[in-house]
């Protein structure tokens, strides 16, 4: 049994047990929907469909529906994408790397994040899909596929195609890893299934669960392997999404900081979203017990964590912009501060560098009304990054003659607005039909206060480690 | 070992609800000889999986090895198509293997090793979508622990002991239950 | 069981031994560097792969400035690189027009350096570097190795306390004196830069005609390096000795508020740790290669550091279990500090890879240079390194068991801090002595870590000695004897 220390906050307050937990996450499940939930679900739907159909729009009439021009040729769709794919990030962050670091208070919040994971991806996708103009036969442009040409394979050097297997890979995985860590919930719901309809279908995807030890070892050796893959897999996501700027030669694009910075930031974003949706859904589902002021508070610090690496990544661009001694570069800088693009700049800065800092204050922290606002400056400053490095740097570009300016139009805004439809709609079914709460890993935070007896540790211990584990001594 | 022919088990269920006290009752019973067939519990028991002896999964090494199968397709697929089969000269890099290989190399070696890693778990642990479970108690994933004895391998004098030793450790009830199943795993 | 560390006086001669064998080394290692073998010396490495990746084809005309010193350059060379080009038809990156421009920007890529610090010793020579070059640049290389295992010390206690971590507080007694070396090995650099920072350095003598070495003269100049490192190795000094004094007191007194003040004073330390990191790194480091610049560098210099510094860490622990100590910390404990040293030697290999992958893929002379100057003179040393560093800690400390066994442990550790030592070598070497290193140069470098290396440890250990090896007290204590790493 593992131990903990007294004076840690306990992770699960409320002295709620093994089956208060069940009880808790399920309820909204096993009930019927209410009207918020059904206000809420049809409002985003609405949204969903009004993207959807602009869309259509934009395949129908071509891209000129867009704001782009010659030397804007990359705008709102890229920063959406990299926006949607940022927030991407925290959901495996929180379920693999706190996993790797044994941070126990990501069990209560990481279903919801790799939920929110899977749908921003899938918002992500969405853009370069549409910017392909005739996605029907993209296929052929981002798969090596077979073709009447050649074939005349896709171009492995470029990085765009790097960005097909980054995200199809993370999506896919991340997809494996969520519905895996859900198998013992599923398992759960189908047990205390009274409906028929219900028990088959939750029945059917719980794959004869039945919380055997035996399969309880693979299932942690695995989740831990996952783990261990999805790690290097988040990094390498946002890493490769970097790489679509910084392999270039443009002034402010071309850094060699860009991958670990992106990352940094997208592990912001993602956090500034997860806590917007936790401050939410914890209200609404009543389920402050289980995700406790203790869980906010570790976010926020995340928060501040990668707020301000993302901001000293700000600092060192800048620095070494001046360092280098490159013209080009230096004006990419002064240009983005004060050039026509000013106030985006600026917006990135207060909302990404200075508001989080307030969350070292631990009565900020501990306040759900102001975690929620900063929390939505987050994504707002986390968005205007990527505008602030995608539009300004294309608008000045070497070229005086060609410098020009971008407006998005009521298409592009639109599809944006879309996107928010279809993340929420998705995770609106995701709320009513799934545990928003891993309920197993819950219950492992759950204290026993039975006095194990240690006297056969060792006999079963690894027999290889013997030497490192004398004269370990295990009463207490 | 797995039976596939011997299609019924008899099991004397012995019920709990803190995971120490399925523990000590585990160890409890080791130390006077009798085996354990399983235990059933709502979350894992930390440490339980080496009381009860199970060995070390080699699902690690199952992820590594199918790991550097995607590594090596990846490899070889750009070395077909970038080199062998159709040459591209674009932006002046070199169509054979270089950096730019590394990304792609990357993400198909975790795209490998993750599916089949989790393939390979399920075939192991013989999960497939719609599998009838075998459910010895609906409260397994609620809250209850069940410690499992096969009953063909305990005497039928022992009965009285081994149930005393449970109650004696918090078992909160005894059962027996008989299970009908072709799928049985040890 | 005794919980007081007393220096055994086989540690004492062993150390002091591998500080003769240090001194050894370095004499050795500067008399070879001097000895001329057979005409050019940078020969061995040989120079014909090395057109392959880096193929710095579009040097002409994208940087003004750049083009304008290469006039300055050796005309002779560019002959020589041209028939080099020939006969490597093989080698060619693309098509016979980058083939041809090969030569030409290697050529650029030598004369950016060198057409004014020939006789100062800085930037990309064409003359072998003096014996004072040589000397100096293994006090930097050694200095530099043996501080950042230093800084790791308080960096890792900080990070702890800020997670609120307790596996680690059994073998925090181990940590904590680590602190101790930081201003020595402050003052060694400081002093390095005073008596061989000419030789080092383009940026500590006058360069006139150097329009973009003079624009970074307001970062690169000698009251910035005194301030800056003097600032780092006081306050990383006051944060470790803070760390040591409040856990005395704390096993002194108990209570918590001595975890508090020191968590507190992680959470101020941390932020200036982030910054000020990236200044030195540029400072000591990046400034060998005056006119090139890398925002990623820093973090690569970070990256190396918690390896060696991890890697460190475990080789004291496991001696301490050798010796009887510590007999609450176990294989659990080493698996984590195993853990940190595969996982950050992969965190490592994708720094170096996002650097060199992108000065690769952008193919701008002025950042290519760098890599360039390492494919052409130092390809074994830049393939050992990635080796080294990257594929073996992958590889060998893949199983659990590998992270767990003393033995395995201890070679693991000693090869990768080996590794440690190629790959900063690398670093420094290359802007100092351009093609003219060898093997010398090598081994008086190796000489003159394992000598500091001794230095600290010895003071390492006398600094270990003068408190209890675990804490007491500590809220965390008994969840780090009860560490499990888990399945």
């Amino acid at each position: 049994m593992s131990y903990e220390s007294p004076i840690r906050e306990p992770l699960v307050t409320g002295g709620k047990g093994y089956h208060d937990i069940t009880e808790g996450v399920l309820a909204p499940l096993e009930k019927k929907p209410n009207m918020t939930w059904l206000a809420a679900f049809g409002l985003s739907a609405m949204v969903m469909t009004m993207g959807v159909s602009l869309i259509i729009w934009t395949f129908f009439e071509g891209i000129g529906a867009w704001g782009l021009n010659k030397t804007i040729g990359w705008a709102f769709d890229i920063t959406n994408f990299v926006f949607w794919v940022g927030i991407g990030h925290a959901g495996t962050l929180i379920s693999a790397i706190l996993l790797l670091f044994r941070q126990t208070w990501r069990n209560s919040i990481n279903r919801a994040a790799e939920a929110m994971t899977i749908f921003a991806v899938i918002c992500a996708a969405l853009f370069p899909l549409i910017h392909m103009g005739r996605p029907w036969v993209g296929a052929f442009w981002v798969l090596p596929l077979p073709n009447t040409r050649g074939s005349l394979w896709v171009n492995f050097n470029s990085p765009l195609l790097w960005d097909v297997f980054a995200i199809s890979t993370y999506f896919s995985v991340s997809l494996v890893f969520w519905y895996l860590g859900l198998i013992p919930d599923l398992a759960s719901i189908r047990d205390r299934a009274k409906n028929k309809i219900a028990k088959a279908i939750y029945g059917a995807l719980s794959m004869g669960w039945n919380g055997s030890t035996r399969t309880w070892h693979r299932y942690e050796i695995v989740s831990l392997i996952l783990a261990g893959l999805a790690t290097p897999l988040v990094l390498s996501v946002h890493t490769i999404v970097s790489f679509d700027f910084a392999t270039s030669i443009v002034p402010g694009w071309h850094t060699t900081i860009f991958p670990p910075y992106f990352v940094a930031g997208a592990i912001f974003s993602g956090f500034g979203m997860v806590q917007t949706l936790m401050v939410v859904t914890r209200k609404v589902y009543k389920l402050e017990n289980f995700i406790t002021l203790s869980h906010m508070d570790a976010m926020a610090k995340i928060v501040i964590l990668t707020g301000s690496l993302v901001g000293i990544a700000y600092a060192t661009e800048f620095f070494i912009a001046w360092y280098s001694g490159n013209t080009y570069e230096q004006y990419a800088f002064i240009n983005r501060m004060f050039g026509p693009y000013w106030w985006s700049y600026w917006a990135m800065i207060s909302c990404n560098v200075i508001t989080p800092q307030l969350f070292w204050f631990k009565k900020v922290r501990e306040n759900m009304l102001l975690t929620f606002i900063i929390s939505i400056f987050v994504n707002i400053g986390m968005w205007f990054e990527r505008f602030v490095i995608i539009a300004t740097s294309l608008a000045r570009d070497f070229m005086p003659a060609n410098w020009a300016l971008y407006t998005p139009t009521y298409v592009e805004v639109g599809i944006f607005i879309g996107t928010f439809g279809v993340f929420f709609t998705f995770f609106f079914l995701f709320a009513k039909f799934l545990p928003v709460v891993n309920m197993f890993e819950v219950k492992t935070l759950v204290k026993d206060d039975t006095v194990v007896d240690h006297g056969h540790h060792d006999d079963h211990g690894d027999q290889h480690s013997h030497s490192a584990e004398a004269g370990v001594s295990h009463s207490h | 070992m797995s039976s596939y022919k011997d299609t019924t088990k008899n099991f004397l269920l012995g019920k709990f609800h803190k995971p120490g006290q399925v523990i000590n009752s585990v160890k409890a019973l080791q130390g006077e000889g009798f085996s354990v067939y399983d235990v059933y519990s709502p979350f894992p028991i930390h440490g339980l999986d080496r009381i009860l002896g199970i060995k070390r999964s080699r699902l690690t090494i199952a992820a590594f090895l199918f790991g550097m199968t995607g590594t090596c397709t990846a490899l070889s697929m750009m070395l077909y198509m970038m080199y062998f089969d159709w040459p591209m000269d674009i932006g002046g890099k070199p169509s054979y293997l270089a950096p730019a290989a590394v990304p792609v190399s990357f993400e198909l070696t975790v795209l490998f090793a993750a599916f089949g890693m989790v393939f390979t778990f399920f075939a192991v642990s013989k999960m497939y979508p719609g599998k009838k479970p075998v459910i010895m108690d609906p409260r397994v994933t609620d809250d209850v622990m069940v410690l499992a004895i096969e009953k063909s391998a305990i005497e039928e004098a022992d009965q009285d002991k081994i149930e005393g030793i449970m109650m004696s450790h918090g078992a909160f009830e005894i059962s027996e239950k008989t299970v009908h199943n072709e799928l049985f795993e040890v | 069981m005794k919980d007081i560390f007393e220096i055994p006086d086989k540690l004492k001669k062993n150390l002091f031994g591998m500080m003769g064998l240090g001194v050894l080394l370095l004499a050795i290692g500067l008399a070879l560097s001097s000895i001329k073998i057979g005409g050019d010396d940078h020969g061995h490495e040989g120079t014909h792969e090395e057109h392959t990746s880096m193929a710095l084809a579009d040097a002409h005309g994208s940087n003004g400035a750049l083009i304008a010193q290469a006039e300055e350059g050796h005309s002779h060379q560019a002959g020589e690189e041209h028939a080099e080009g020939e006969h490597h038809e093989e080698g060619t990156v693309v098509n016979g027009e980058t083939h041809e421009h090969t030569g030409a920007a290697h050529e650029e890529a030598h004369g950016e350096g060198d057409h004014e610090s020939a006789e100062h010793g800085g930037g990309h020579h064409t003359a072998p570097p003096s014996m004072m070059a040589k000397i100096g640049l293994s006090w930097m290389v050694g200095s530099w190795y043996v501080l950042l295992i230093s800084i790791f010390g308080v960096f890792f206690i900080g990070v702890k306390h800020l997670a609120n971590a307790g596996w680690y507080v059994a073998i925090k007694r181990v940590l904590e004196p680590f602190y101790f070396w930081i201003p020595i090995g402050i003052v060694l650099l400081i002093v390095g830069y005073f008596v061989f920072g000419d030789q080092l350095y383009l940026w500590a003598s006058e360069t006139p005609d150097d329009e973009i070495m003079n624009g970074k003269r307001p970062f690169l100049n000698p009251a910035i390096f005194v301030v800056l490192l003097g600032l780092v190795g006081a306050v990383y000094f006051l944060y470790g000795m803070t760390i040591r004094k409040n856990s005395l007191k704390e096993d002194a007194e108990g209570g918590l508020s001595w975890l508090k003040k020191s968590t507190v004073a992680s959470a101020i330390f941390m932020p200036f740790f982030a910054l000020s990191f990236s200044g030195i790194s540029w400072l000591v480091v990046m400034s060998i290669d005056a006119h090139w610049f890398s925002t990623i560098f820093s973090v690569y210099n970070f990256a190396g550091m918690f390896v060696m510094g991890a890697t460190t860490t475990a080789l004291i622990v496991v001696y301490l279990k050798e010796q009887g100590y510590l007999p609450r910390v176990t294989g659990e404990h080493l698996h984590d500090l195993g853990k940190f040293m595969f996982a950050f030697s992969i965190f490592w290999a994708y720094i170096f890879i996002s650097q060199y992958l992108l000065i690769w893929y952008a193919n701008i002379p002025e950042e290519g240079v760098y890599y360039k100057e390492r494919f052409d003179n130092y390809f074994g040393l830049f393939a050992l390194n990635i080796a080294i560093n990257f594929f073996f800690p992958f590889l060998a400390l893949m199983t659990r068991n590998a992270k767990r066994q003393y033995a395995s442990l201890k070679t693991i550790g000693m090869v990768i801090l080996f590794g440690r030592f190629i790959d900063i070598f690398l670093m420094f070497t290359p802007g100092v002595a351009g093609e003219h290193w060898n093997l010398g140069m090598l081994i008086a470098a190796a000489g003159m870590v394992i000598l500091q290396l001794g230095a600290f440890l010895f003071l390492y250990f006398r600094n270990l000695s003068t408190a209890p090896l675990t804490v007491k007290n500590h809220p965390y204590l008994e969840e780090s004897y009860h560490h499990d790493t888990g399945v």
